[in-house]
């Protein structure tokens, strides 16, 4: 994804409305319009990539040059341009349009996407599709966990197979952006162990994740090498902030007191730890002494993977957390943050489409996680 | 004479300590002393946790950990020395102005490493002590010297140094539990509703398990050191009780949901979503019984989405949701009431009598926004907690004070109850495996809780 794309306007709910009143007045009026619908959120989810969207846009531009012409990008991502009279640019863009996944044989014919519509005979429908790209996606249904699950055996054997490995191959950043006016900006590095490549790599007719419990224990011997990772030499020297996925268990073992000893000091007040809902509610008693220690110590504490109901479980001012991170989903869509929330102390994650970005700023929310959103001049 | 009762602090000279470093901790007692001796220049103190006067099961191994961290970092970066003690304290001897600054770059302004300390210790010692002390030195140098003195004379073992890697699995315990079904590990106990006249009336049968009996059958000390561990297995065994349970309907066993007060097992949500338990509600439907589950509200944390899911399949089946483990910590830090279950089991304890005066609106609001209707006193071992709920408006109560008076009142109409101590009743009428019910010979009162 280039710098650019970050830059690339994205649908919103204000968009929808606005396009939804052109409509209603030109039924009511009886206006006669032309528009052009491109239903991109007809394609399967996760199968386009960032450049599709950017080259809609472009094929949509000749379009745009229409007499009374306007372009209209919805929260689902669909793109629509009403225009008056007839126009030899419409041939331009649906040309255009039929290139549109020549690099991905394997995504539908564009044109299948496509409609065109006269006002205000197709008001109606085209209400219908404003309507749809207000309502959130279902959520996908929960994963089958296919292959084994884990047992105490099997976890023993790969907890000893994780302290011998070379982890650093497993190693990751994912960059936690703020929004600025001049674009995205890199705020911090997530750190963490790809635990899904790790598993993949030695353990693959195994799923882990499918014995909660028992993945949560794993994550201590996980904690432990990254913690032991970042002690190597110069692994600290120079780097942008960072936040590391830990249990409070780690934050209180001997592995983070050397990391914490050795923590460069242009890097202290820089680190945020990621901690887990439920392994916070394991044991309060240690949580809170965690979470006051590394406070005097400069870290701030982010409530990881939060959902509306978790947020509601675990309001993390009561709980003493300076973040929340929240992952973005359909029943987020359709909730609004509570007053009560600090949009600024909130982290929006599973920013991978237009939506999910159009949700965060109408909430107000600054920092950013996912496919859509990378500082500028990073390409993934 | 003790090392807490100074806390004044001079001026910071440093006298011929600065730098050293201990490497034997052996000698903790005799250093300090050494140390106490020489302590004549103006300007330094002792800063004292005093661990050993925590309360059992005592200090636990990160408050040591950390607390040690603390103070090494402290004189490590401004002189000093810190000593480790047989009995648990730690002591650092260092200048009187490390005491006064944060404890650390980018600590909370203006809290000294002392409140620090107290502040991250606090609740763990006895009212009205503090865990942590400072004597200005050298005018407490003689309570000092008497502090290290009476160290030195109590004896005892060297501090070992703390193992530090994770407890190894019990890696021979699915195996037991899974060849031997259960019922000697397993516990019945009735919760009851105190009626207005003090009347009990039992309104559900636990079946449960103690995590005593699970380590003893792991035969290991391994689960109680790793909480999710024993998360695991407890979900694993009672996974295992409810698919034994269909076939216990009509058989008139402690295990029989069709018998007394309906019964409730403990499972997490994605089991309350599987082919077995849609078997049990069945059964249960079939003969138009009632069933209660009980989530813990760690498992509802972990999976939010299945909880909810849970949660609706219950309600739509008639079956009670009870979110259990709520500690008072919890409910202080979370909001339980956002899970809406049909019950809060809140956990005794004798902190909710007499919480700090910051806690005690704080307690009384998350206790109003559960609603105390909908709250179960879990634990409630003595007369304080059934005291204490009732005062609250709480009328759900569970513990073996609870289990005392159902016995008391079985015995007082059993037509057998000449025979039975009150101990004997209340063991038969929590003991599933049959060979705990034996010499029981009126059953029929024993299950259903109470004297009608």
């Amino acid at each position: 994804m280039s710098a650019s794309l970050v830059r690339l306007r994205h649908g919103s709910v204000d968009e929808a409305n606005r396009l939804a009143g052109l409509v209603r007045d030109c039924a009511a009026s009886g206006t006669p319009r032309q528009a052009l619908l491109l239903r991109l959120s007809e394609l399967p989810e996760g199968r386009t990539r960032p450049h599709h969207y950017e080259l809609a846009r472009e094929a949509l531009l000749p379009l745009t040059g229409a007499a009374r012409a306007q372009l209209f990008q919805l929260p689902n991502q669909d793109l629509a341009v009403v225009w008056r009279g007839e126009t030899p640019t419409l041939r331009r863009s649906l040309d255009a349009l039929r290139l549109l996944f020549a690099d991905d044989p394997t995504l539908p014919d564009p044109m299948a996407l496509v409609s065109v519509l006269a006002l205000p005979a197709d008001a109606e429908p085209l209400l219908r599709v404003v309507a749809a790209s207000l309502r959130p996606r279902m959520p996908p249904a929960r994963p089958a966990l296919g292959g084994r699950k884990l047992d105490p055996p099997t976890l023993l054997a790969l907890e000893r197979a994780i302290a011998q490995a070379d982890m650093s191959r497993f190693a990751r950043r994912e960059p936690v952006v703020r929004l600025t006016p001049e674009g995205y900006r890199l705020a911090w590095e997530r750190r963490f162990l790809s635990d899904a490549e790790l598993f993949e790599t030695i353990l693959p007719d195994r799923t882990p994740r499918a014995e909660p419990w028992l993945f949560r224990r794993l994550t201590r011997t996980l904690d432990r090498r990254m913690l032991a990772l970042l002690a190597a030499a110069d692994e600290l020297r120079g780097v942008p902030p960072f936040s590391l996925d830990l249990n409070v268990a780690s934050l209180l073992g001997p592995e983070f007191l050397r990391f914490d000893a050795n923590l460069p000091a242009a890097l202290r007040g820089q680190v945020v730890v990621n901690l887990h809902g439920a392994d916070m509610l394991t044991d309060l008693a240690s949580f809170c002494f965690a979470r006051d220690f590394v406070h005097a110590r400069g870290y701030r504490l982010l409530l990881r993977d939060a959902g509306p109901a978790q947020l509601a479980l675990l309001p993390p001012a009561r709980l003493g957390l300076d973040l929340v991170q929240l992952r973005f989903s359909a029943a987020l869509a359709v909730a609004s943050l509570d007053d009560a929330i600090d949009p600024a102390t909130v982290i929006l994650a599973g920013v991978d489409t237009a939506a999910a970005l159009g949700w965060g700023r109408e909430q107000g929310i600054g920092l950013y996680q996912g496919r859509l959103v990378l500082p500028a001049g990073r390409n993934r | 004479m003790s090392a807490r009762q100074g806390t004044e602090l001079a001026p910071a000279l440093p006298p011929g300590l600065r730098g050293e470093t201990l490497g034997d901790y052996a000698t903790g007692e005799r250093q300090l002393l050494d140390a106490a001796r020489r302590a004549t220049t103006p300007g330094w103190a002792a800063l004292t946790v005093h661990f050993a006067d925590f309360p059992p099961p005592g200090p636990r191994a990160h408050h040591g950990r950390i607390a040690r961290a603390m103070l090494e970092d402290a004189a490590q970066r401004q002189g000093g020395q810190v000593f480790a003690l047989r009995n648990g304290d730690l002591v650092l001897l260092c200048p009187a102005a490390t005491l006064l600054g944060a404890p650390r770059p980018g600590a909370a302004a203006g809290e000294t490493l002392p409140a620090l300390l107290a502040r991250l210790l606090r609740g763990n010692t006895p009212e009205g002590e503090r865990p942590v002390s400072v004597l200005r030195l050298p005018e407490g140098r003689e309570r000092l010297l008497a502090y290290a003195a009476e160290r030195l004379a109590e004896g005892g073992l060297t501090p070992l140094e703390e193992a530090v890697a994770l407890a190894e699995l019990p890696v021979g315990l699915t195996p037991a539990v899974e060849a031997r079904l259960l019922p000697d590990l397993l516990l019945r106990q009735t919760a009851v509703r105190l009626g207005g006249a003090a009347r009990l009336q039992p309104i559900f049968r636990e079946i449960t398990y103690t995590s005593a009996a699970l380590q003893a059958q792991a035969g290991e000390e391994a689960i109680e050191a790793d909480p999710f561990l024993l998360r695991h297995f407890a979900l694993r065994l009672e996974e295992r009780v409810l698919i034994a349970l269909p076939a216990e309907a009509g058989r008139r066993g402690a295990l029989d949901p069709l018998n007394g007060p309906k019964l409730h097992l403990n499972l997490a949500p994605a089991t309350v979503l599987s082919p077995d338990f849609a078997a049990l509600a069945t059964v249960c439907r079939r003969h138009g019984v009632g069933f209660g589950v009980e989530i813990a509200l760690v498992d509802a944390a972990a999976d939010p989405d299945g909880y909810a899911a849970a949660r609706a399949l219950l309600a739509d089946a008639g079956m009670t949701c009870v979110l259990d483990h709520v500690s008072p910590l919890a409910l202080l830090l979370s909001n339980p009431a956002a899970l809406a279950p049909d019950l809060v089991k809140l956990d005794w304890s004798p902190r909710l009598a007499t919480p700090p005066p910051d806690e005690r609106a704080k307690l009384a609001e998350a206790l109003a926004a559960c609603g105390s209707d909908r709250v179960l006193l879990a634990g409630a071992d003595d007369e304080q907690a059934v005291h204490w709920g009732l005062a609250q408006g709480v009328h759900c109560f569970q513990g073996h004070h609870v289990d005392a008076m159902l016995a008391a009142s079985r015995v007082a109409l059993c037509r057998e109850g000449a025979a039975c101590s009150l101990r004997q009743c209340a063991e038969r009428a929590g003991a599933v495996a049959q060979a705990g019910r034996a010499g029981c010979r009126n059953l029929a009162l024993l299950d259903a809780g109470a004297a009608a």
